[in-house]
Formats: C-alpha cells, sequence, structure tokens
C-alpha cells in the first residue's frame, strides 16, 4: 500500500499531538494489519500513518490482584510470554491460534481489537471478559467497556480521533472456558469464525454465562444468556432446547445467513453439553 | 522514504516506499534472495529474518518499521557459529530440509535455542509451525532440532569450563 507520510512519535503525548493535527491518520504498531489481503480492509485507508511501535508508554504491563492491565502495542508474543497467573487460559488458547509464533512477535493486542472491517479473533473473549479499553484524546481519557464496541448490526464501532491506549483484562476466574477456531488453522481472521463461551456455576446453579460467535459479524445477546443463568446443572433438555430456540430467533434479527445458523447453534448445543458433563453428580 | 538500518552487521541505507514490506526491499534492493517470498501473509514462514533480535516474517513488515532497527537474514545467519551448530545438528540427524526451506527453519531453530535451550518436542513443532516446510516429515526436523540442541548445549558446557 501507498503511504505519503509516517509519522514516528518517540513519546504519548507526541502521539496524541500528532494525531490531534491528522485526525484521519491510521493507527499502528505491529503493522501486520497494513498488508490484509482483505478488500474492504484496504479501502479507504488513509495516506498518513502514526507508528506508535517507539512509544514506551503503550508497551507497560502491570497487574493487581483483581486484573492485568496491557499496554495496546504489546505483542501478543509477549503476552504469551506472561505467566500462567497473569494470562486467563482461554485467553492464551486464542491468542495461540493467531498466525505464527513469528507473526505474534509482530502484531499487537492494541492492533488486533482496532482492525477496521470486522472483529479479530481476541475480541470476543476480551468482550466475554468484560475487559475495558482505555481511550486518549489530547488530555481527555475514557474507558470503555468491550462490548460496546459492537454495533446494532454486529459490526465494529472502533472510535476515530482517539488513541487506545491500554486494556484492562480481569483476572477472575472461570468454571468454563471453550473457544473454538473454525476454518483453515492459519488463515487470516477474515476467514475464520470463533466461538467463545464462559461459564461460572455456584453449587450447582449456572451463575452467570457467556457465549460469542464471531464471524463476518458478533453474535452476542445478554437477554439470552441472562435467561439461562440461574438454570440448575446439568441443564434440562428443555431449558437447552429453550436456549437454543431463542438463538436461532436472534440469528434471524440480526441477519444471519441461513447457511450460518446451525454451525453457531451446533456451537452452543456442544458448549451446553460440556458444561453438563463438568457439573457435579 | 530514506531507510537506514543494520543489515546483517552493516549500516545500510535505502529509499522505499514506507510501506514496501521488507521482503521485497531484500531480495530486490540488496540481492538477498535467501529471503523468499511465498504466501505473503505470514505464514509460510519463508521470509523469516529477524528483527532486533526476534524472528518475524520479513512480508509483513513495513520499510518504516525497519528504520534504525538490525535486521538479519539467512545469509547473515550463516557467517555465525550458531550456524554452524544448527547444520550440524540437522545433518547429524539426518534431516537438512531442502534448499528452499532451509534458511528458514534454521533461523527459526536458532530463535527458539536462545529461548529454550533444551526445548520439548510440543514446543519444537510450535516453532517449526512457523515454517511451512512441505519436504520434509516434522519427526525429522524434531530429531535435527534436538541434535542442535545438544550440540549447542555442548558448546555451551565447553565455553562455561573454560
Amino acid at each position: 500500500m501507498r503511504i505519503d507520510e509516517v509519522i514516528v512519535p518517540s513519546t504519548l503525548g507526541e502521539a496524541l499531538a500528532a494525531l490531534k493535527r491528522n485526525p484521519d491518520a491510521l493507527l499502528c504498531a505491529g503493522g501486520t494489519e497494513l498488508f490484509s489481503d482483505e478488500p474492504a480492509d484496504q479501502a479507504g485507508r488513509p495516506r498518513i500513518l502514526i507508528s506508535l511501535h517507539g512509544v514506551p508508554e503503550l508497551r507497560h504491563i502491570s497487574r493487581t490482584d483483581h486484573y492485568i492491565e496491557v499496554g495496546s502495542t504489546t505483542t501478543l508474543g509477549e503476552l504469551l510470554a506472561l505467566k500462567a497467573e497473569f494470562l486467563p487460559g482461554t485467553l492464551r488458547t486464542v491468542i495461540r491460534r493467531i498466525g505464527t509464533y513469528a507473526v505474534r512477535n509482530l502484531a499487537t493486542l492494541g492492533g488486533n481489537l482496532s482492525a477496521p472491517g470486522r472483529f479479530r479473533d481476541c475480541f470476543p473473549i476480551l468482550a466475554c471478559m468484560d475487559a475495558l479499553a482505555e481511550y486518549r484524546q489530547g488530555a481527555a481519557s475514557r474507558w470503555v467497556n468491550l462490548n460496546r464496541l459492537v454495533g446494532n448490526r454486529g459490526t465494529p464501532l472502533i472510535p476515530k480521533g482517539e488513541i487506545l491506549t491500554r486494556i484492562r483484562i480481569p483476572l477472575t476466574g472461570w468454571d468454563l472456558g471453550i473457544a473454538h477456531k473454525l476454518g483453515l488453522p492459519r488463515a487470516n481472521s477474515g476467514k475464520t469464525s470463533l466461538f467463545v463461551a464462559l461459564a461460572r456455576t455456584d453449587k450447582r446453579v449456572l451463575s452467570d454465562i457467556r457465549l460469542f460467535y464471531m464471524s463476518d459479524r458478533a453474535l452476542r445477546s445478554r437477554e439470552i444468556e441472562t435467561s439461562i443463568a440461574g438454570k440448575r446443572i446439568p441443564l434440562s433438555s428443555r431449558d437447552m432446547e429453550s436456549a437454543l430456540g431463542a438463538y436461532a430467533s436472534y440469528c434471524a434479527r440480526m441477519g444471519v445467513p441461513e447457511s450460518s445458523v446451525p454451525r453457531f447453534l451446533d456451537l452452543v448445543r456442544r458448549a451446553f453439553a460440556q458444561l453438563n458433563e463438568g457439573a457435579p453428580a | 522514504m530514506k531507510v537506514d538500518f543494520i543489515l546483517n552487521g552493516e549500516d545500510v541505507s535505502c529509499q522505499a516506499d514506507a510501506g514496501e514490506r521488507l521482503s521485497r526491499i531484500l531480495r530486490d534492493t540488496f540481492s538477498l534472495l535467501g529471503v523468499k517470498e511465498d504466501c505473503r501473509s505470514g505464514h509460510c514462514g519463508l521470509c523469516l529474518v529477524t528483527l532486533n533480535g526476534l524472528a518475524v516474517p520479513a512480508c509483513l513488515v513495513p520499510a518504516f518499521r525497519v528504520r534504525g532497527a538490525e535486521v538479519v537474514t539467512i545469509e547473515g545467519f550463516k557467517q555465525t557459529e550458531d550456524y554452524e551448530y544448527i547444520r550440524k545438528g540437522f545433518e547429524k540427524a539426518e534431516a537438512e530440509p531442502c534448499e528452499f526451506c532451509r534458511g528458514a527453519v534454521f533461523l527459526s531453530t536458532a530463535a527458539l535455542l536462545e529461548e529454550r535451550p533444551r526445548p520439548e518436542t510440543p514446543e519444537i513443532l510450535e516453532n517449526l509451525s512457523a515454517v511451512f516446510c512441505r519436504c520434509h516429515d516434522p519427526e525429522s526436523l524434531v530429531r535435527g532440532v534436538k541434535s542442535a540442541a545438544e550440540l549447542r548445549a555442548r558448546r555451551m558446557n565447553f565455553r562455561a569450563n573454560r
């Protein structure tokens, strides 16, 4: 792709000032998305680019008892190098299935969450975990729950004119964590689908469940999740069929192609089965 | 734009479009043909180089990321001792990759051994998955990496005891 000007700030302040001067500039760090072969991604690319790879503030990783905070230009390889207790297991599984280790040495978490056109692999799991993203513009900053970056039709609402600086990932435990990547294992995110399920149980009761399916759009219904939560484990056939029926209607409302619906429902069914298998007798 | 960087230990400079792939610059401007271009999406691994010490697919590195960085290709790596023990290790295990994949497999092996001097088989397989080698079965490549690790460990011990 042709780029007319590259701005390489060395501090966050410089990066924010550069973005203020060039609000339409494309932000990047690893640079891997620049070579995305998806035509939709290349359309309308700005000719001015701000490369954040030299901004040390954006590579910082810190941790409290409740969450880990990751700078947006942290590479996926650096995340995988974290100790097991600092990176939730299902998130680790998802990251390990992105490209090869050499690609992960370049690709950043911020880039994965900010790619245009469609969500990339880290989004579903982080959204299910209620991860927060910090966006900065000038002197102002705001934290946004990733779920708020999903538009009505399940497409990304990536903020413009702001820099994604940090991602706060909760470290709360889950009793069930599933991540299924569908499609060719090495294919770009644009050609794969991802299903993520997280669930928590308390005294044989399903206290929390989150199901996210990402293909060309994001599918997650908090309404259906709330209706399943509170049921006894193992889930009865009636509970499962009722939830599957609700998901089928939800798919129709979201305009999911009919050919994709059985696959999604099958993944939900398998998540329920796995949940029931893990339930105490 | 002008791109100044360190290539195989030498300061070099070239003119390139900011968004040009490093693999193209290395092949077209510096005639380093050990960097292959195949998939151009980072998955085949045949364009593997090290960028500031990390193995990366050169086809996914834009020119502007290279400014001020240190790049080592298989041509530069061949001049090092590390290359020799990896080559000997693969030779000893009768697992030499073909000419086409060799550079990427050896660079990838070097990156792994730097991090994990005694890698387990799953780690080796994970590492080798970065290079889409069609000419060898994974088992023989694993043997090659283990043999190279053995030679490297011996050399390290020898140095430590000297």
